[in-house]
């Protein structure tokens, strides 16, 4: 599959489109623009680009339509008399309401008919199969357009953002589809909102040359991730995880480590292109990774991963179902039966099952990715309970919680139950993670490291170090980042010369240590499929 | 001034970059073609040891080309010289760069393109790999890193290690093709093989590369049960008759060069072994000879060192 990494967008797509976009005049900048967005698109998707014109319709009318009544709110609020004001607001909420059903309706009704009607239908028919119903429908298999959960979830959060008044729905057509269809967007995220972005592309200013520099950076430094550490160990990892039934425990865990390394490299590393890619046009492309691996608890490392989609479930699922009001009731009654901390708990948990039961099935239609959304929400809430007691115990036996070593031992055990998190999420099946960690409890051995078998994947002894080494190197650069360091400013700031060398060495680097040619597979793009 | 200012950067960094790779470069190439300097393919570019101009014909393509015809064997028996230039899984963008370099040392009178290649499917990006490759040899080489040696350090390229087998990969082995393969091998068909339009554009690119030099052209096909069918005889015969290059087909010849798949393959007809390929140069040989008027060079002392005085070597290796 062709990613952001390869040959054809980074030598030839975005070369001409930077091209393009400087030397047009910027009235036609914005189409040109807008072209070779959903030009990126059908090369990538084909005609099923057409769901996606049909996603950017529905919202663009449905924004509109809830404009309108909430304008016509508006003008009746203000001939009203007061004692009405609140029977005609109440009544343009119920009707903008059931707009925004519909928005949902036709938006996830897409995502959800491609994506999970063979899912549904599958185990629809074992369902039967075990009930003793002699029916069993046909599977269907239906091709996905790409990002479709990213632009899904981004056209949704207008209309929500429309109908909570965070925003004004756009008249303007191209400008809204703009914004969806916006090329580095298109595949892996993140999930940026219309409020802080839309205007920003359709101002098409011209590109100038520091953010063009540091843009350029950004994207060698997603490339170098992906191609030396993704792609490296990407014959390691197939390996591991197809025969791991070969191998003891210690292998098994060396699976869960060196996806969990290659699932990182390449997600941040593809975030890295795309940000670099909007900056050098001048757009700023939210962030979605923020040093993930300094977490010190499961809460906090998904606060620090895949931000975007975090803040989209928080915003729009976690929030709204913990404000409503059967959920506000219930924590009322908790909270005066169980306390202050654990009254609420009990009914955040409520919300938060939702919320992973829907980040688990957002990454994939399978029972895999439900168990690895009910494992998280499962450390989550076991985390918040064990909170008092953890906290009472190092009080009572004089341990510093600000201490290096606690907080250490805290990075450690959250980097832990992620990496077992990502077992489950690359097995092949649930049963296959199942195995699997069974495997690594049961067979727990370093017998393969001691025999050499570790050397025998698809990987060398140069190739560890070599991938040992990038990981050191962004290491460094993510413990400068979270000390508040702006590198590439700060390597802007330095001669024309050494500029020049920086990228020199970066992209002879990449060309001298990356895992491509012959004897390579590279990586296809893991969130692309989502 | 003010543009100057923005230019000047880019060039910098631009003319950065490409020194940077090109030390990279030297340093990753081999400096030899020789197994042991780690050259991967050291038998295929053992043309560059030979005195420049001195092969009449090469052979390009991929392990289907340097397993079926034998330079050596071809010199001894009808005094032309060839080299097999085939590597194993080549694709069309790597024979249209191979055939590049062999065009920089020989003019020779006829370039053979072993047909099996025009089918191994290559993407851009591994065309985009041996064109920069070219320019910057480290995006070949760049996985010697993990192997270099002391002399990567402190000499250049020089490829001096004349080949006594001239590319021809040798096997002895017998292992007979199984009868399902023979019963489908050849079976007449009116389709054609699908052939990507990247693959077309590069089969008239080497095409015209080699006329721009006087080089004629030759389209081959050698013997190979499971490989070859006539759905890509018909395919080869289309294209040969579009860029005006005749065709040979050796598996349509089963007179010429009776090839016995029980005894001539090496692995299950997919490779001929040093008995088929002998088949296929007594065959080849005069014809070649005849029908491009290849010059004897047996007798003539300048061929002498590489080719008459190996010749013993060469009967060693394959014995």
């Amino acid at each position: 599959m062709i990613s952001y990494c390869s040959i054809e967008y980074l030598l030839v797509f975005l070369p001409v489109v930077f091209l393009g976009y400087q030397i047009l005049p910027r009235s036609v900048r914005r189409y040109f623009l807008l072209a070779a967005s959903y030009g990126f698109f059908w090369y990538l998707s084909g005609p099923l680009l057409l769901w996606h014109v049909a996603v950017c319709l529905c919202v663009w009318l449905i924004g509109l339509r809830l404009r309108n009544l909430l304008e016509e709110r508006d003008a009746a609020v203000k001939a009203a008399e007061r004692s009405e004001r609140k029977a005609i607001k109440a009544q343009c909420a119920g009707r903008m309401r059931r707009w925004v059903i519909l928005a949902g309706v036709i938006c996830f009704g897409i995502l959800l008919s491609l994506k999970y009607t063979p899912f549904f239908v599958d185990n629809l028919n074992g369902l039967f199969r075990h009930l003793g119903i002699h029916v069993q429908m046909k599977v269907p298999s239906f091709a996905v357009p790409i990002g479709i959960s990213f632009y899904t979830l981004q056209a949704m959060s207008y209309i929500f953002d429309v109908q909570q008044e965070k925003l004004e729905a756009d008249r303007n057509f191209f400008r809204l589809t703009m914004w969806l269809s916006f090329f580095p967007l298109l595949m892996e995220g993140p999930i940026a909102r219309y409020g802080t972005l839309a205007q920003k592309i359709w101002n098409v200013d011209r590109i100038q040359g520091e953010n063009f520099q540091k843009g350029l950076w950004r994207i060698l430094y997603g490339v170098m991730k992906k191609m030396i550490v993704a792609d490296r160990v990407n014959s390691a990892v197939e390996l591991l995880y197809t025969d791991f039934a070969k191998y003891d425990g210690g292998m098994v865990f060396l699976a869960a480590v060196l996806f969990t390394c290659q699932e990182y490299m390449e997600f941040s590393g593809t975030i890295d292109i795309v940000i670099g890619t909007g900056e050098c046009f001048g757009f700023v492309l939210p962030e979605n990774f923020n040093q993930p691996f300094f977490s010190k608890t499961i809460s906090e490392f998904w606060s620090r991963w895949h931000i975007s989609l975090g803040a989209w479930l928080r915003n729009y699922l976690f929030y709204p179902l913990s404000m409503s009001q059967p959920l506000k009731n219930l924590t009322k009654k908790c909270r005066a039966r169980f306390g202050n901390h654990y009254g609420p708990l009990v009914t955040s948990s409520i919300a938060l099952f939702a919320v992973w039961l829907f980040n688990g099935l957002w990454h994939g239609a399978g029972w895999s990715y439900i168990f690895f959304g009910m494992y998280h929400f499962a450390l989550i809430v076991t985390g918040s309970f064990l909170a008092p007691p953890v906290i009472a115990f190092c009080e009572k036996h004089n341990i510093d919680r600000k201490n290096f070593l606690y907080r250490l031992f805290q990075m450690l055990r959250t980097a832990l139950l992620v990496t077992i998190g990502e077992m489950f999420f690359r097995a092949l099946s649930l049963k296959y993670g199942l195995l699997m960690f069974a495997r690594m409890i049961r067979q727990a051995s370093l017998q393969s490291f001691a025999d050499g078998t570790w050397l025998k994947l698809g990987m060398d002894l140069q190739d560890y170090v070599i991938v040992a080494l990038t990981v050191l190197f962004v290491f460094v650069i993510s413990l400068l980042k979270e000390r508040g360091c702006n590198v590439r400013g700060s390597l802007y700031a330095k001669p024309v010369i050494v500029r020049a060398l920086i990228t020199g060495l970066m992209v002879t680097l990449i060309l001298l240590f990356g895992a491509y040619g012959a004897g390579y597979v590279p990586v296809d793009p893991i969130y692309a499929n989502f | 001034m003010k543009y100057l200012k923005k230019i000047i950067p880019v060039f910098l960094t631009l003319a950065v970059t490409a020194g940077m790779l090109w030390l990279v470069s030297v340093l990753t190439t081999p400096k030899n073609n020789m197994q042991e300097a780690g050259h991967d393919t050291w038998a295929a570019f053992g043309f560059e040891a030979e005195p420049e101009n001195s092969i009449d014909v090469f052979l390009l393509g991929d392990s289907e080309s340097r397993t079926s015809i034998s330079p050596m064997e071809l010199f001894h028996n009808d005094g032309f010289t060839s080299y097999c230039c085939g590597v194993n899984s080549s694709t069309l963008c790597e024979v249209s760069e191979m055939a590049q370099l062999v065009l920089k040392y020989h003019h020779p009178k006829l370039m053979i393109l072993e047909c099996n290649v025009i089918f191994s499917p290559f993407t851009w990006q591994d065309a985009f790999e041996a064109v920069s490759a070219r320019f910057f040899p480290v995006v070949h080489w760049h996985n010697r890193w993990k192997t270099l040696l002391p002399q990567d350090f402190t000499s250049l390229p020089d490829y001096d290690n004349v080949e006594v087998r001239k590319g021809y990969y040798h096997s002895a082995y017998i292992n007979e093709a199984p009868p399902y393969m023979l019963d489908r091998y050849m079976q007449p068909s009116e389709e054609r093989e699908p052939l990507a339009g990247i693959s077309r554009w590069y089969l008239k690119k080497i095409v015209n590369d080699c006329r721009k030099q006087g080089v004629e052209v030759l389209l081959l096909s050698m013997p190979s049960v499971k490989n070859w069918t006539s759905l890509k005889h018909n395919t080869c015969s289309d294209e040969a008759q579009k860029l005006g290059v005749p065709y040979v087909d050796l598996n349509e010849m089963t007179e010429e060069v009776p090839i016995d798949w029980n005894l001539d393959t090496r692995d299950e007809g997919d490779h001929l072994n040093n008995d088929g390929m002998k088949k296929v140069c007594r065959w080849l040989g005069p014809w070649l000879k005849e029908t491009y008027g290849l010059e004897d060079h047996r007798g003539d002392s300048a061929y002498d060192k590489n080719w008459t005085d190996l010749y013993e070597e060469y009967v060693e290796w394959i014995s």
